[in-house]
């Protein structure tokens, strides 16, 4: 019995904590988030303008529903810092004389001082800047603005609700060596870039109830003229968006696993319980016949499988408490937040002990009523002679020739078909664990081959602050260790499709026959898509959010200059990871903004020998705005989702291994102490040691081996589900599953049977012989 | 009286101790025996008295605490594990109080299960008919009644033409007619093989077939009565 309370509780507890860790890391995020938007004053509506004068604030905040404005100006810069070579790039942001002057998304000061105006440029810097490049308070950094090269000192480190994640822009991953935030003293950044009594960004807050829709169309009107690139509401804010994404998909993961070990847990419980039962039948007979009712006998029952619950409950919390604090430490690497994370919140330990007691006890509850139910009369008589009848087997001619002992597994099985099934689904939903676990891992090696190996073909993006005319492409071909560019114009665009709209960026794509490809637009089978003629190629993301397809036609808006209307049609569906994405060729989208031929991005491949140099050419080039290198990037992603990855998959892996042993182990011993007579009796007679092991090793064998084609399968419908529930406007989470996984699965699945397999050899060969003759039947 | 040859078992100063420290119990406290081929003896003795225990180790089931065992002249209480199960596999016939049939299987594939093994066993269908059970072959032994049963279990304890047959209470779970059924089996068996047959009972009547009756009081051979004739199971009376 030891050992099964062992595997029950311990799998019990793996359930728990994976409910516990999920939930709790959630609801951590989710607490922290909403507390800090509250407290920082986090904005509803954000837009960006070329310039407008702040004169234009006091009309809009006469729009109905608009509570609060600030404005200000935020400007990409490139950044040098001590001697960190590759480039960096960030964004500097405008910053009120005091915190308390802040009307919306208020910074937090977390170490040092504001900084103050007029005093030889004083700057915050982010702090997942500040620490990734161990800077000090007093240090000093090399920031261009507006084409001058100036160096600023750090007074202190800070936080924003607008930056809880700090995107570099067309990036997909947050890297804190290579992309920050600055704040600078108002003032001081309105001279910088010749914009005293002007702004360029706004943030507004909204009192309840406001119809957004309206104040964005309202405002989108006052801009216009002005230059506005589209407002747009929280929803489309992108740090909050990854957060909310982010609970969403944590909301499904805290779900559907834990679903699956809890009514494993209960299952097990249910087994063990009521073989436990029968064991005990003339027990309870004895005690029901001294007088003692059936709740009281019942009652003594559900003691006992309160007593695990409690055991499972116990370590489950520990663990998941736990597990909660490191998940929650690995998305504050990602999540910034100036409040402390991790919330212990009780009512989610109290729901999960309820629901995983509730799921066991009922399982209890229906082995004690069958078991306390027999009248004691019958209930004293041991158990009546097992029946068993010949096998649909014993009629096909292959198994008349069978030995006596095949006989004896294939009877057994047929005997107790229920119990052989939920034996089988309990190793398969393990194994369809071990099939979740390295899902992650499957898919987001899958994006890196697809993203980083085939489709992005170039070393560096280089981004421009505003459109520059394509020559730039033959100044950059022209530096020394430059072997080939592409040009890219993108632009803020806004599709309709029927009822449904998005807002997002359109990459024009330049000519093929002049230009070197860089970026390979691929299809959902990583087979090559031709660049887009006349037409408009979009994501699959995008093409589900739109419920667009091959062949439909789009209303498409640019929301820059004239802010051009016209209508487009879907010429092909690529697969690019980067969510809303849409492509269109470059002299088309030039042609619509009736603008002469420029760029806003340039891909680059360089010699490698020559990288220093090229990077050194274009920091100084006025007109670059950020580099990113693929490399970096590549290099940042391992390092922060691979780790998190790595860790989140020994959880996992752990778990389902737990699972795995704790059903295979408990359903064996139940075998194993019911025939324990007939297996003790084979032994008396002569069979040998190994001879009685193979009958259960059978028995084990035809559970696991039917379990692990279940359980693949299972597990490829559960990653299919989750892939779907996964998926998101900003990531589309490719169904991958690898043959490894498969691989590992049934390595995992068949090391457990073996190591159960030694304890049922070891079981065997402590049968005590006698004792087992001396018992009745 | 009887020549070497003929000697299957030699039991010299068994003692069986279970048990350690203070709670010890003396099963058996120095037992000296011997049994000859073809002979059929009835163990008598109080409940406790240490009769199963002494049927264990010959059987090569349990192993005494101290004397030696030997088996045609091979010291059994030497031998490892696997060698006693080889021992019960080729020379070993066993009958229990509880049948211990495997519910599972047929009469013949309980039956089955040991001439599989068996270095010259002989066809389970021969050995159902020694037990006049050839009718009932094919039912399981949820379908057979006590007496039925217990011959199922003889027929599979003889099926390997084992030297001995051990029988602890055969008929203990039954009444006195089957009783006497199952005696006849044991009988014929014993006459028509010449297998060395041990039979334990409470039932002084039984002993009336035995060549030998050998009394244990308190792990100890009170003593040994020799029957001048063997009356058979047929004419039992109790
Ligand atoms: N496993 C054991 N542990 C401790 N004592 C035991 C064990 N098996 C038997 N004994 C003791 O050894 C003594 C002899 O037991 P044994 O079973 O040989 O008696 P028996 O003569 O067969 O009795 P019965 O006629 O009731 O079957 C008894 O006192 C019994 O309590
Ligand atoms: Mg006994």
């Amino acid at each position: 019995m030891k050992g099964q309370v062992a595997a029950i509780a311990a799998v019990m507890s793996c359930g728990l904590a994976i409910f516990i860790a999920g939930m709790t890391c959630q609801g951590s995020l989710n607490r922290a988030r909403s507390a800090y938007y509250a407290e920082s004053r986090f904005a509803h509506v954000f837009a960006s303008v070329k310039t407008a004068p702040s004169s234009l604030t006091g009309r809009i905040r006469e729009i109905d529903g608009v509570t609060k404005v600030q404005e200000g100006i935020a400007e990409p810069v490139t950044v040098t810092v001590k001697d960190f070579a590759e480039p960096v790039t960030g964004e500097i942001i405008s910053l009120p004389g005091t915190m308390q002057a802040m009307g919306l998304n208020r910074v937090t000061v977390r170490q040092g001082r504001w900084p103050i105006r007029g005093r030889g440029r004083e700057i915050l810097v982010s702090e997942p800047f500040f620490e990734a490049h161990k800077l000090a308070l007093g240090d000093r950094i090399k920031v261009v603005l507006n084409g001058r090269e100036e160096e600023l000192t750090i007074t202190g480190t800070g936080l924003s609700p607008d930056f809880i994640i700090e995107m570099p822009p067309g990036g997909f991953l947050p890297d804190s060596l290579r992309f920050g935030v600055f704040w600078m003293p108002q003032e001081d950044l309105e001279a910088a870039f010749n914009m005293e009594g002007a702004f360029n960004q706004l943030a507004l807050s909204l009192g309840r109830g406001t119809n957004q829709e309206e104040v964005i169309r309202q405002l989108d009107d006052l801009l216009e003229p002005y230059g506005g690139l589209g407002a747009y509401g929280r929803e489309n804010q992108i740090s909050d968006r990854f957060i909310a994404d982010e609970l969403k998909q944590l909301r499904v993961m805290s779900f559907f696993p834990p679903a699956i070990f809890l009514s494993i847990a209960a299952y097990l419980l249910n087994v063990s319980l009521s073989r436990l039962m029968n064991l005990q039948r003339p027990q309870i007979a004895v005690l029901k016949s001294f007088g003692y009712s059936t709740w009281d006998v019942g009652w003594h029952y559900v003691k006992m499988a309160s007593l695990l619950i409690l055991l499972g409950s116990i370590g489950g919390a520990l663990l998941g408490g736990w597990m909660g604090r490191v998940m929650t430490g690995m998305y504050q690497r990602f999540y910034r937040f100036p409040l402390s994370l991790y919330h212990a919140d009780p009512a989610v330990f109290a729901f999960a002990v309820g629901l995983m007691a509730l799921l066991a006890l009922a399982g209890v509850a229906g082995a004690v009523r069958s078991a306390v139910s027999i009248p004691p009369a019958v209930a004293m008589q041991p158990e009546p002679p097992a029946v068993y009848r010949k096998s649909i087997l014993d009629r096909v001619p292959l198994f008349r020739g069978a030995s006596p002992s095949l006989r004896m597994l294939i009877r057994e099985l047929e005997r107790r078909p229920r119990r052989v099934f939920l034996g089988i689904f309990g190793i398969a939903f393990a194994s369809s664990g071990l099939i979740m676990g390295n899902f992650g891992k499957d898919s987001i090696y899958y994006i890196i081959d697809v993203q980083f190996g085939l489709s992005q073909r170039y070393d560096a993006a280089v981004t421009f602050h505003r459109p520059a005319p394509l020559r730039v492409v033959h100044d950059f071909q022209a530096i020394d260790g430059v072997e080939s560019v592409e040009p890219v114009r993108a632009v803020p665009v806004k599709f309709w499709h029927g009822p449904r709209s998005k807002q997002t960026m359109v990459q024009g794509v330049a000519d093929p026959n002049r230009f070197v490809r860089l970026k390979q637009l691929l299809d959902v089978d990583r087979k090559l898509v031709e660049p887009p003629g006349e037409g408009l190629l979009i994501s699959v993301a995008l093409a589900s959010a739109l419920r667009a397809e091959v062949g439909d036609v789009l209303v498409l808006e640019i929301l820059e200059r004239n802010r051009p209307r016209r209508e487009v049609a879907v010429t092909g569906i690529v697969e690019d990871f980067e969510g809303l994405s849409a492509y269109m060729s470059l002299s088309s989208i030039n042609r619509l903004l009736r603008e002469g031929p420029s760029v806003t991005v340039a891909f680059l491949r360089m010699d490698p020998a020559r990288e220093k140099a090229v990077y050194k050419e274009l920091r100084e080039s006025p007109q670059v705005a950020g580099v990113s290198l693929k490399r970096a990037s590549m290099r940042s992603f391992l390092d922060t989702i691979g780790e998190n990855l790595l860790r989140m998959r020994l959880f996992n892996i752990i778990f389902a291994t737990t699972i795995a042993v704790g059903v295979i182990y408990n359903s064996m011993r139940v075998v194993l102490s019911e025939r324990s007579r007939e297996l003790a009796t084979m032994r008396v007679i002569g069979f040998r040691h190994g001879e009685v092991s193979t009958i259960l090793q059978g028995h084990l064998a035809v559970l696991v081996l039917t379990a692990i084609p279940l359980g693949l399968g299972l597990g490829t419908l559960f990653c299919l589900a989750i892939a779907r529930a996964l998926t998101t406007d900003l990531y589309r989470v490719p169904f991958v599953l690898n043959r490894e996984t498969f691989g590992v699965a049934i390595l995992v699945v068949l090391a457990a049977s073996l190591v159960c397999a030694l304890f049922l050899d070891r079981g065997i060969r402590r049968l005590d012989l006698i004792a087992v003759l001396k018992a009745r039947d | 009286m009887h020549e070497d040859s003929s000697l299957v078992f030699a039991v010299r100063g068994i003692t069986k101790v279970y048990g350690t420290g203070g709670l010890t119990v003396h099963a058996l406290r120095g037992i000296d025996l011997d049994l000859y081929e073809g002979e059929f003896v009835v163990l008598l003795g109080a409940s406790g008295s240490g009769k199963s225990t002494l049927l264990n180790i010959l059987g090569g089931l349990d192993s005494a605490t101290a004397g030696e065992v030997r088996f045609r002249n091979e010291e059994i209480t030497k031998w490892s594990a696997a060698q006693l199960t080889g021992f019960r596999r080729d020379h070993v016939g066993f009958v229990f109080q509880f049948y211990n049939l495997i519910p599972s299987l047929t009469a013949r594939e309980n039956v089955a299960l040991v001439t599989d093994i068996a270095r010259a066993p002989m066809t389970p269908e021969e050995a159902l008919r020694m037990v006049d059970l050839q009718e009932r072959m094919d039912h399981f032994p949820s379908q057979l009644s006590g007496g039925e049963q217990q011959r199922v279990a003889i027929a599979r304890a003889i099926a390997k033409r084992p030297g001995v047959l051990l029988c602890d209470e055969p008929t203990g779970a039954l009444d006195v007619r089957t009783g006497i059924a199952v005696l006849r089996a044991i009988e014929r068996i014993n006459r028509e093989f010449g297998t060395t047959t041990v039979v334990i009972t409470h039932n002084a009547v039984i002993a009336g077939m035995a060549n030998r009756v050998i009394h244990i009081s308190d792990g100890l051979i009170q003593r040994i009565d020799e029957n001048e004739v063997r009356c058979d199971a047929g004419s039992l009376k109790w």
